[in-house]
């Protein structure tokens, strides 16, 4: 082959090796040229919960495996709350990052749009993973759309040599010393350690237990919790010698703090079956007689519901009716009314304060019913002006005046005085002729020694000559009864039905007798210490007795669903009595009597639940207390006026979620009406108080809705419905930045739902399919061109072995 | 115009000049015959201006082009593009399905789109849906047009991403305009071009089915279905619910425009529940709704059965548990209390029981990892224990009382609770709290809340409406994202076709030098011979 041949076949060879050159070019293959080498792009996270040394070697670390694995360019982008702007190398300015938190998604979202502006072909994410803005999660299924390959490298900071893994505390608790909570600790506690709890309520008190240990790793302390209502605990743990913060654990737990006597019972009686029940379930019960309820007049807030057990309303001074009214009002103190021979129109509830929040008026029917009233006042000596300068017969006078003013006009009236002689001032005619009488002179004076029995002969003779539907007597007298024949008086008043209150004044009435008269069914003796109280007295027996008690056997009837779970119960037993009263418009009655008179009625007053029991829990329901529902009818009770949640009637579940908090309402199916009209939301929030939730009812007996992020703290939700409400806490936590360690473990959640992967610095030079955008390799390109041209000069001129070395030998002979 | 990325390159264009040199007539190319070598001495040969020069090496032309080429093509060409890049986002909300009388409304407004970008023949059409916006296709073909509309509905629409609103394209949207976010873009901007489709103002449908397994009949679901009137007019429908045993519910409504109602239907948990609307619409897509009832279902769980009768007792009566052999294999967790040996590879829960039982002391106290509404009211008092529990730092002391663990959840997975409660002891008192403890532990075993579970399918709220809204105010206000580009050109890399062109012009360079070697080859071989 002759020289022109071989050059020309080297110079082909040439050409061809510059063709196969550029057809890589031409094909995206990528050499030396930057702009067509995979570009990489690392999020650095700069928040404080990062150790900054670390981080800068892990990026260095990065970005040299990047280059060795062949990656073009390497963009770094600082984080913590908000992203930096993206730059080819660290900027160090992390003060505007807000390094007190971190926005993992804002980062992300950040890196797609860099990815938009010029196509990425890999991200590499290095963070400890927590955050506390926006949603991680979300931004990381938004790149995994945009088919962005993502690797996180997970790099935390070192957990404190010794930290608070967790803390244990009791969800409710009564207020008291002694509430006990354990804090479980890891790492190296050999050396002494204090650990303190911090106790913080809403109303800013605090109460702050601490004790020193070690080697232990769970410690209990103990702390004095002060304040009702919900309380956080903070933790922290010191060193004992130094006193420096290893660890702290704000918002560890949330704790309900109530009264220690959740419920008030007062007794009217002797304590009922209710409360026996309710002792053996193991409420936590302050038991007082009626007598002593004055006493509770400046305490009532301690309580989350009052049981009233056959109560008369002069138990107690109007200071204490109107105090639990304002409670149960305006503090949502529940109230739980309990029906007995002292309670209702017979405890003097008609137009008390107490009625104003009852469900039911005491105002039985009988009170329209005409009534003949015979007044026996005793004008003997000793009625008169005695020596404490007290005139018994003139109160008497005033009495008798005040009672006969309350009496209808379809009412009758009269009156006998009596000492040992009876004597009619006021025969029995029209209650409005004889108040007039009544208020004229008496034209009697008291003298002379006392004789019952003609006066009540005398009375009954006057009674029996009416026609009303009901004849009452109303006998006053402070003197001793003797030779009276009681039992045939009494039959004498049982056969023309007449009714009979007496009222025995001062210490030296007889009211052994009188009792005996009166007998224990349908008449009342009523002692009347101080004479000044006669009036007042006179008046509520009669009012009393006026009202009706219905007796026999009662069949129970159950028309509406109980305000708690179960809400139906079958087969009530008889009832044997029970107050007549009428229920108010916007009451519910739930149990009446087979004539419709209310039994268990309720209602909402103001912010608190009351409910009466008419029939009471005691000597008038006997059945009831054999029966197999009463435990859950006895708690039930309880439970729906003290607010507390019934079983699952009614369940409320929050859920925090990045962006706020999911609530799910579940609803029993007989307590729930029908949809989110039925049922009420609120909350209160770290910055707001009394938030209403809209709820949307998205399943059977479900109800939902969200609430947006009002930061970390306590949110107080609070679910009512027709039947009942309950209270629900729920701590929102956030770890402050400073006080993160390790790596979140959602990072492996999220590796593991392959929305990031493991580090792989060997696929970072894998260039992500972008459907040819890229520029050709521009090295490629240039090797081709001097391939070609070395050809063509190959070609073009020709190289002579000897002129080459006869060239050679003149330079080193120059040189 | 034509511009260049880094012109800089363009300076080797100067090598041409030399390449002609090198492929330049003369002399040297002439041929001197002589009869001897001896004689080539003595020749003298003509000084080229002796006579005409010769015309260069013709091939120094196609060198030249290569040469050229490459070097513009190293330079970065940028041809100023005739039509500019566009992006065409695409509404694909449930709403776009809607039949009008030439079809979807979704294929009705691509085959629009095709139109207009074939008319205004734009460079480079990416298409992006609006329910998930990073996701690209490259034109606005009937295949990404079918692979839209098997997808529409599943997500809610959004308004596209600022990011992706990039100032070098032209955004396009296809929309029926039934809906707010689509058409609700960021930085109060609006598309350069808003194709506009759909004329059916009149729909109903059924906008979310929902189940939940009776507490009182564990084979029962109660079922909640909801229907709106997504359009303008009052209409009328019939509702048809059918489970696995045949219809379980018919029902007549009417709904005023924009109305809804729920309807409620029990049916049994064995199978998937349909829900359907009769008749049918303009959009069949929402009138039929099917649910599977199988996250309902009970799970079974592997009991061992020496455990205590009234634990046995209350996962037998829990209405999302069932009881299940120990060696059976298709369960979902383990009740393990001491005799079934080696531990499986599932959620376990162990009872332990190593000493004589003896009730708790000191109050209740949770964990963190039991949120508060999981939580239940325990009486100290009941609780009895028969083993005490020693909790390691990586576990999680659940519930306890006092000092003492009652419920530790071990680190590592599979998941493990272990407690030391005695339910033998605890059983005998018959309190409500036993099945609510069972359950709790359960719930913390499987991750998930038994009593509260759902089936839920779920179309949104505004799922049905089909109707256009009128958004002209709003639409006044907003900027077109074409204002945003000013002076910014629309230009095209141009280095791919002369890269392209160079590869020609070097296959032609090979061939000619390929037919040289031939012909230089030939005459050596002939003296060789």
């Amino acid at each position: 082959m002759n020289k022109g041949a071989k050059r020309t076949l080297l110079a082909l060879a040439l050409q061809l090796a510059a063709l196969a050159v550029l057809g890589l070019a031409v094909r995206g293959t990528s050499w030396l040229d930057a702009r067509s080498k995979p570009r990489l792009l690392v999020l650095v996270d700069r928040s404080q919960s990062m150790p900054r040394a670390d981080t800068d070697s892990t990026l260095a670390e990065v970005v040299r495996a990047a280059h060795a694995a062949g990656v073009g360019e390497v963009r770094s982008l600082e984080f913590a709350g908000r992203p930096a702007q993206a730059a080819a190398a660290q900027t160090g300015d992390t003060d505007a990052l807000q390094p007190a938190a971190t926005d993992i998604e804002a980062a992300l979202d950040a890196a797609l749009a860099a990815h938009a502006q010029a196509a990425l072909d890999s991200v590499v994410v290095v963070s400890d993973g927590f955050e506390n803005k926006g949603d991680a999660a979300r931004a990381l299924r938004a790149v995994r759309e945009a088919r962005l390959p993502l690797q996180w490298l997970a790099l935390g900071r070192p957990p404190p040599p010794a930290r608070i893994v967790e803390v244990l505390a009791p969800d409710r608790a009564q207020l008291g010393p002694g509430l006990q909570i354990t804090v479980q600790l890891a790492g190296q506690l050999e050396r002494p350690l204090r650990v303190k709890a911090t106790l913080r309520s809403a109303g800013g008190d605090t109460a702050t237990a601490s004790t020193v240990t070690a080697g232990a790793a769970r410690v209990m302390l103990a702390l004095d919790a002060r304040r009702i209502g919900a309380a956080v605990v903070d933790v922290a743990l010191e060193d004992a010698a130094t006193g420096a913060t290893l660890d702290a654990l704000p918002d560890a737990a949330v704790i309900d703090l109530s009264p220690r006597a959740a419920v008030l019972y007062a007794s009217g009686s002797r304590p009922g079956p209710l409360a026996r029940s309710l002792i053996d379930g193991g409420w936590a019960l302050k038991l007082i007689p009626a007598a002593q309820l004055e006493a509770q007049t400046d305490g009532l807030d301690a309580y989350r519901a009052v049981v009233l057990d056959d109560v008369a309303v002069s138990d107690a001074s109007p200071r204490l009716w109107n105090a639990l009214v304002a409670a149960v009002k305006d503090r949502g103190t529940g109230l739980l009314v309990l029906g007995g021979e002292r309670s209702f129109a017979r405890g003097g509830y008609r137009a008390s304060s107490l009625e104003s929040v009852l469900p039911v008026l005491s105002e039985p029917a009988a009170l329209d019913q005409p009534a003949s009233v015979v007044f026996a006042v005793d004008k003997s000596g000793s009625m008169g002006r005695g020596s404490g300068g007290v005139d018994r017969f003139a109160l008497a006078q005033r009495a008798v005046l005040e009672t006969a003013r309350s009496l209808t006009e379809r009412d009758a009236l009269g009156l006998v005085v009596f000492d040992v002689v009876p004597r009619v001032l006021v025969p029995l005619g029209p209650a409005a002729a004889g108040t007039l009488a009544l208020a004229r002179d008496w034209q009697a004076q008291p003298q002379g020694g006392t004789k019952l029995a003609p006066a009540l002969d005398l009375a009954i003779a006057e009674l029996e000559s009416s026609r009303a539907a009901r004849r009452l007597l109303v006998v006053v007298t402070d003197g001793f009864v003797d030779e009276a024949p009681l039992a045939e008086l009494r039959a004498r008043l049982d056969r023309a039905r007449i009714e009979t209150v007496a009222l025995a004044v001062g210490p030296d009435a007889d009211v052994g007798a009188l009792e005996r008269l009166v007998g224990a069914g349908t008449g009342q003796v009523l002692r009347v210490n101080q004479a000044a109280e006669l009036p007042s007295v006179m008046r509520a027996g009669l009012e009393r007795q006026r009202s009706r008690v219905e007796r026999g056997r009662i069949t129970v009837v159950q028309s509406l669903a109980l305000p708690f779970s179960p809400g139906m119960l079958q087969g009530w037993p008889e009832v044997s009595a029970h107050a007549v009263t009428r229920s108010r418009p916007e009451a519910l009655v739930a149990v009446q009597s087979e004539r419709g008179e209310p039994l268990i009625a309720w209602q909402q007053s103001g912010r608190g639940h009351v409910l009466v029991v008419t029939c009471g829990l005691g000597p008038w329901a006997p059945q009831w207390l054999r029966w197999r529902q009463w435990p859950p009818l006895a708690g039930g009770l309880v439970n729906w006026v003290s607010g507390t949640p019934a079983g699952q009637a009614v369940g409320l579940t929050v859920t925090d979620l990045p962006a706020g908090l999911l609530v799910d309402a579940d609803i029993a199916a007989g307590a729930l009406g029908a949809g989110p009209g039925d049922v009420t939301i609120t909350v209160d929030t770290p910055t707001s108080a009394g938030q209403v939730l809209a709820t949307d009812r998205v399943a059977p007996g479900r109800l939902r809705a969200t609430l947006p992020d009002a930061g970390a703290g306590l949110y107080t939700f609070m679910l009512s419905t027709a039947h009942g409400s309950q209270r629900q806490l729920h701590l929102r936590r956030q770890r402050a930045e400073n006080a993160a360690w390790g790596i979140n473990p959602a990072v492996a959640s999220w590796r593991a739902a392959g929305l990031a992967g493991e580090w792989q610095p060997g696929l970072l030079a894998r260039r992500r399919d972008d459907d040819g955008q890229r520029a050709p390799d521009r090295a490629l390109i240039g090797l081709g061109l001097v391939l070609f041209l070395a050809g063509v000069l190959l070609d073009r001129v020709p190289l002579e072995r000897a002129k080459v070395s006869a060239a050679l030998r003149r330079w080193r002979t120059r040189a | 115009m034509l511009s260049f990325a880094t012109p800089l390159w363009l300076v080797g264009l100067a090598l041409l000049p030399v390449l002609r040199w090198l492929h330049r007539g003369g002399q040297h190319r002439r041929s001197v015959p002589v009869s001897r070598l001896g004689l080539w001495r003595a020749a003298a040969a003509r000084p080229p201006a002796a006579g005409a020069r010769q015309p260069p090496d013709p091939a120094w032309r196609r060198r030249a082009l290569l040469a050229a080429l490459l070097f513009v093509a190293l330079a970065g060409p940028q041809w100023p593009a005739r039509h500019e890049p566009v992006t065409l986002w695409v509404d694909d909300s449930l709403s776009m399905l809607t039949r009008e009388a030439q079809g979807t409304r979704l294929a009705i407004g691509m085959a629009q789109a095709r139109t207009l970008l074939a008319g205004s023949a734009p460079a480079d059409v990416e298409v992006r849906a609006l329910s998930q916006p990073w996701q690209r296709f490259d034109s606005a073909s009937d295949a990404n047009a079918a692979t839209l509309a098997a997808s529409a509905g599943r997500r809610p629409a959004q308004p596209p991403p600022a990011a992706l609103l990039r100032r070098d394209r032209r955004h396009w949207l296809l929309t029926d305009g039934a809906h707010a976010a689509p058409v609700d873009w960021p930085g109060a901007l609006q598309p350069d071009r808003r194709i506009q489709v759909g004329g059916t103002v009149r729909n109903v449908g059924l906008e979310r089915l929902s189940a939940r397994r009776q507490l009182a009949d564990a084979g029962q679901a109660d079922l909640l279905l909801r229907v709106s009137n997504g359009g303008t007019a009052a209409e009328t429908r019939t509702v048809v619910i059918s489970g696995a045993a045949g219809e379980v519910v018919r029902r007549v409504l009417q709904l005023a425009p924009a109305g809804s109602a729920l309807v409620n239907a029990v049916a049994p948990l064995a199978a998937d529940v349909r829900a359907t609307l009769q008749p049918a619409d303009a959009l069949p897509e929402d009138d039929a709704i099917t649910l599977s009832l199988a996250p309902l279902r009970k799970r079974r769980v592997a009991t061992d059965s020496t455990c205590p009768a009234a634990l046995m007792a209350a996962v037998q009566a829990h209405p999302a548990l069932a009881l299940a052999p120990a060696n059976a294999t298709d369960v979902q967790a383990v009740l393990d209390c001491g005799a079934l040996g080696a531990a499986r590879e599932l959620p376990t829960l162990r009872l332990w029981a190593e000493r004589t039982p003896a009730p708790a002391r000191g109050a209740v106290q949770w964990s963190s990892a039991v949120e508060g509404s999981r939580r239940i009211r325990l009486d100290a008092e009941w609780l009895w224990l028969a083993a005490r529990l020693q909790a390691g730092v990586a576990d999680t002391v659940l519930l306890a009382a006092g000092d003492e663990p009652l419920i530790v959840s071990r680190a590592g997975t599979p998941k493990r609770l272990e407690t030391g409660l005695d339910f033998a002891a605890m059983g005998s008192a018959r309190r409500a709290e036993l099945p609510l403890l069972v359950n709790l532990m359960f719930d913390q075993l499987l991750g998930s809340r038994l009593l509260e579970e759902l089936a839920l399918v779920d179309r949104g709220p505004a799922s049905s409406w089909i109707a256009p809204a009128t958004r002209a105010a709003s639409a006044a206000a907003r900027t077109p994202t074409a204002d945003r580009h000013g002076d910014l050109r629309f230009t095209r890399d141009a280095t791919q076709p002369l890269l392209a062109a160079a590869l020609l012009v070097l296959l032609w360079e090979i061939a000619a030098l390929c037919r040289q070697w031939l012909r230089l080859r030939g005459p050596a071989q002939a003296g060789a011979e």
